[in-house]
């Protein structure tokens, strides 16, 4: 027997509008990104993030494809520049899109597309990429630039965590708040720091509260893990 | 200290120095340990993995290694675990020792010790030494002997910290020279990337100096499409607003476009939103059009237009058409202020003229304007033309070599015909004739032309001329699309006259004609203009009329009973013929 939850709300206009970031740790060499939306399950459509290649965020008007495209892209050895150009020449409505590129060598590059909703922008920093649409007002972005550039001697999925949240404080998506998502990848076909809210008062709060409360089980232990199942063999219980 | 025999030294320090993969160097430098301490019969090299902080086994002689490499040795568990924790070598001879120290080990690691083993189950002796390196232990060494608790010696313990010295030598040396070449690796794909950039950057500064160098030298359209075409080698194309081309390249390749291509999706988009779409043909998808709009201040001017093919559209070639775009649309507002300004000019020009005052400064304007004092002139009026209509008038007076000056207005056109001064009366009355010929033959032109006059003082009369001619053209019921004041005869005199003029003298003339018809619902009138129109002539009266001849001669006769005229006196006829022209002109419609 189905249970049917009510709700109020009014249907989604599938204006994944968001604030995200891209970034590179220039010591572990991992990438992640981090977004959040006032769009249920923001994750699912992006950001797509490959530990060996960079990353894509897309938002906007959501073209979710324009990500696993953008990696393959990637893969094959172009930059950035290239890789957004290309995925721009092949989306007819790329003046819907935000779209972020990272590439291997922390490289960025970036487009907001003239159809998205103000206030829109991006900001391009040293291996770290900022971008929203329908952001609450004109600090949203230099908020989150600052927050991620001060706290240099913490894990990559924490800064991307701080940035997220002082977006978030600086009104972040002009709509509300309802998800948000993290990744951070290491290894390729081992999911890293990936963490999804989707659907939540405080999102951002909560994806904290959940990188927090798992990370010694997850985090951690992710290397020992790898290790364990490239070698076909069981993880032992820590203690 | 006793050394190890120098053979044994070489022989090992030629195994870490060949050109081997890592794991069969570790391998072989397992080997040769053991072989250089006789009573080693079986052991472990173990490295440390700083990303688990376990040590794992990379080496193994005399235990089964698909078992043993599942071994992962936290710091300080069993003998190997300790030595790598305590960074000390130890020398263990007797069992209870060797149990005591591997009783910390892990259900799992002890397990797969176990049954890795081909020897035994534990060791009756063993020696472990660290591989130091820099203050850091990157692993341990472990040599077993499962038949003798005292074979393992001292000096064995010895020879093998000086082969674990070398041997973390040949180890950090391998993993530097792999890192190197990493690094090397890195540095390739990152210089390849920065070419990559970097040539693409240059196609784009290279392209973007040629354009702004045409800009300032003053070249337009086709040296901007010329220099296009040779930096992307695709037919490219300029479109005006309705898809018509302006100018293509290669010249041999005329442009095409699908039908209905102005409706096309992807053209609304680029018409919405003033942006560049690369539109996929229908009929060959393996074909495309790269559409860049050409906007102006605040409008769509026209399109510039690449078909792609199979190829790749290198991301430069997009920037570049882009600018080129840009560069089109400002030539082209360029162009058109200047025209607006030459417009404006000609209409200061024009409106001086038509005042028909003539002073040094006006004479000056006219010279730069081609026109001389000299010359014939003559004023054409039409209503606002159609873009193929002013085309067409273009092609006539450029066909016919008459220079002429146009000036639109919101409700019409006016050109001022200009016919040179040199030419002789029956020249220039030749050249003036074939015109209004060419004119009248062109069916998409209706024109009120005045008479030619000499000198610019004059053009205001034929400008007059041309404004009655107008009037006439705009009456209902004219059929005529083309008329020339010269040809309008006694009509001349009768648009010089007042309305109520014309219809006095109408009325003085025809009157009890017109009082007949009405009361006794009569058609004398008519009758008696056709009588007119037809110059007398009985039968062409009766055939328009559709009447029998003794009809017409009966109206004829009480026609001229009631007027008390008779169509015989030269005079009195005249007059008939005057009023029923009036007649005409004032009621033809």
């Amino acid at each position: 027997m189905p249970i049917f939850y009510p709700t109020d709300r009014p249907l989604a206009d599938f204006k994944c509008n968001t604030f995200a970031i891209i970034a590179r740790c220039p010591q572990t060499k991992r990438f992640g990104a981090a977004a959040a939306s006032k769009f249920p399950g923001v994750g699912a459509f992006s950001p797509c993030v490959d530990p060996e290649y960079g990353v894509v965020a897309t938002q906007g008007w959501m073209n979710p494809a324009l990500g696993p495209r953008g990696i393959e892209l990637l893969r094959q050895g172009l930059t950035a520049n290239k890789v957004l150009d290309d995925l721009l020449m092949e989306d007819p409505g790329r003046d819907l899109r935000q779209v972020a590129v990272m590439d291997r060598f922390g490289h960025c590059a970036a487009f907001t597309g003239s159809e998205n909703d103000d206030v829109k922008g991006h900001l391009i920093g040293d291996q770290f990429c900022l971008s929203g649409n329908l952001l609450a007002n004109e600090d949203v972005l230099p908020a989150m630039k600052q927050a991620f550039e001060q706290n240099t001697d913490i894990e990559l999925a924490e800064r991307l965590l701080a940035a997220l949240k002082a977006g978030s404080d600086a009104g972040g998506d002009r709509r509300g708040k309802q998800a948000s998502v993290l990744k951070v990848a290491a290894t390729p076909g081992f999911p890293y720091v990936d963490f999804r809210v989707d659907d939540h008062p405080e999102p951002i709060l909560e994806l904290e509260r959940i990188y927090y409360s798992n990370r010694s089980v997850l985090i951690e232990q992710y290397y020992d893990w790898v290790d364990t199942v490239m070698k076909g063999i069981p993880l032992e219980k820590k203690g | 200290m006793e050394h190890p025999p120098i053979h044994s030294l070489m022989r090992f320090m030629k195994t870490i120095m060949s050109p081997v993969h890592e794991e069969q160097m570790l391998q072989l430098i397992l080997q040769t340990a053991i072989d250089s301490i006789p009573a080693a019969g079986a052991g472990f090299l173990f490295l440390h993995d700083p990303l688990i902080n376990k040590l794992i086994i990379q080496a193994t002689v005399g235990y089964l290694p698909a078992v043993m490499t599942m071994t992962r040795l936290s710091s300080g568990e069993g003998i190997s675990g300790k030595v790598f924790a305590e960074r000390m070598p130890i020398r263990i001879n007797n069992l209870s020792e060797l149990q005591s120290a591997m009783s910390n080990m892990s259900a799992f690691n002890y397990k797969y010790y176990v049954e890795s083993s081909t020897q035994g189950e534990t060791p009756c002796c063993c020696i472990s030494v660290p591989l130091l390196s820099d203050n850091r232990c990157i692993g341990v060494i472990t040599l077993d002997n499962f038949t003798d608790s005292q074979a393992l010696t001292e000096h064995d313990l010895q020879t093998l910290q000086i082969y674990c010295d070398l041997a973390t030598i040949a180890i950090e040396h391998h993993r530097l020279f792999r890192q190197v070449q990493e690094q090397n690796h890195e540095l390739f794909l990152t210089h390849d990337a920065l070419r990559q950039e970097h040539e693409r950057l240059q196609i784009t500064m290279d392209f973007h100096n040629q354009i702004n160098n045409l800009a300032a030298k003053g070249y337009g359209t086709p040296e901007i499409l010329s220099a296009l075409y040779r930096n992307v080698k695709m037919p490219i194309a300029v479109f005006d607003l309705l898809l018509t081309p302006i100018d293509y390249l290669p010249a041999e390749v005329t442009p095409h476009l699908p039908d209905q291509f102005l409706q096309h999706p992807a053209m609304q988009w680029v018409q919405r939103s003033k942006k560049w779409q690369r539109i996929v043909l229908e009929e060959d998808n393996s074909q495309s059009i790269i559409v860049t709009p050409i906007v102006g201040t605040d409008r769509l001017l026209g399109y510039l237009c690449a078909w792609t093919g199979n190829q790749e559209v290198m991301s430069t070639n997009k920037m570049i058409f882009e600018y080129s775009a840009t560069v089109l649309a400002l030539d082209w507002v360029k162009k058109e202020a200047v025209q607006q300004s030459q417009m404006r000019a000609k209409d200061v020009f024009f409106e001086s003229i038509l005042s028909g005052e003539m002073n040094m400064s006006l004479q000056e304007q006219a010279r730069v304007l081609g026109f001389e004092q000299e010359d014939h002139y003559a004023v054409m009026l039409m209503q606002p033309l159609s873009v193929t209509a002013r085309h067409s008038f273009e092609s006539i007076m450029s066909q016919l070599h008459i220079h002429y000056l146009l000036v639109e207005r919101h409700h019409h056109t006016i050109i001022i015909v200009n016919i040179a001064g040199h030419l002789n009366k029956e020249e220039r009355q030749s050249q003036f004739q074939l015109l209004l010929r060419e004119l009248r033959r062109d069916r998409q032109l209706s024109s009120g032309i005045g008479r030619m006059y000499q000198g610019l003082d004059k053009v205001s009369r034929s400008y007059k001329d041309a404004e009655q001619c107008m009037q006439l053209l705009l009456k209902e019921g004219n059929q005529q699309r083309l008329i020339y004041f010269g040809d309008l005869g006694v009509i001349r005199f009768f648009m010089q006259q007042s309305r109520e003029e014309l219809e006095e003298y109408l009325n003085d003339v025809l009157e009890p004609i017109i009082q007949y018809d009405q009361q006794k619902k009569a058609n004398l009138m008519i009758t008696l203009v056709s009588f007119v129109k037809y110059d007398r002539n009985l039968k062409n009266t009766t055939q328009s009329l559709n009447i029998h001849h003794n009809t017409l001669y009966y109206r004829l006769g009480r026609i001229q009973e009631l007027l008390g005229y008779s169509f015989d006196h030269g005079d009195e006829w005249f007059n008939v013929r005057m009023a029923c022209q009036i007649y005409l002109y004032l009621y033809e419609e």
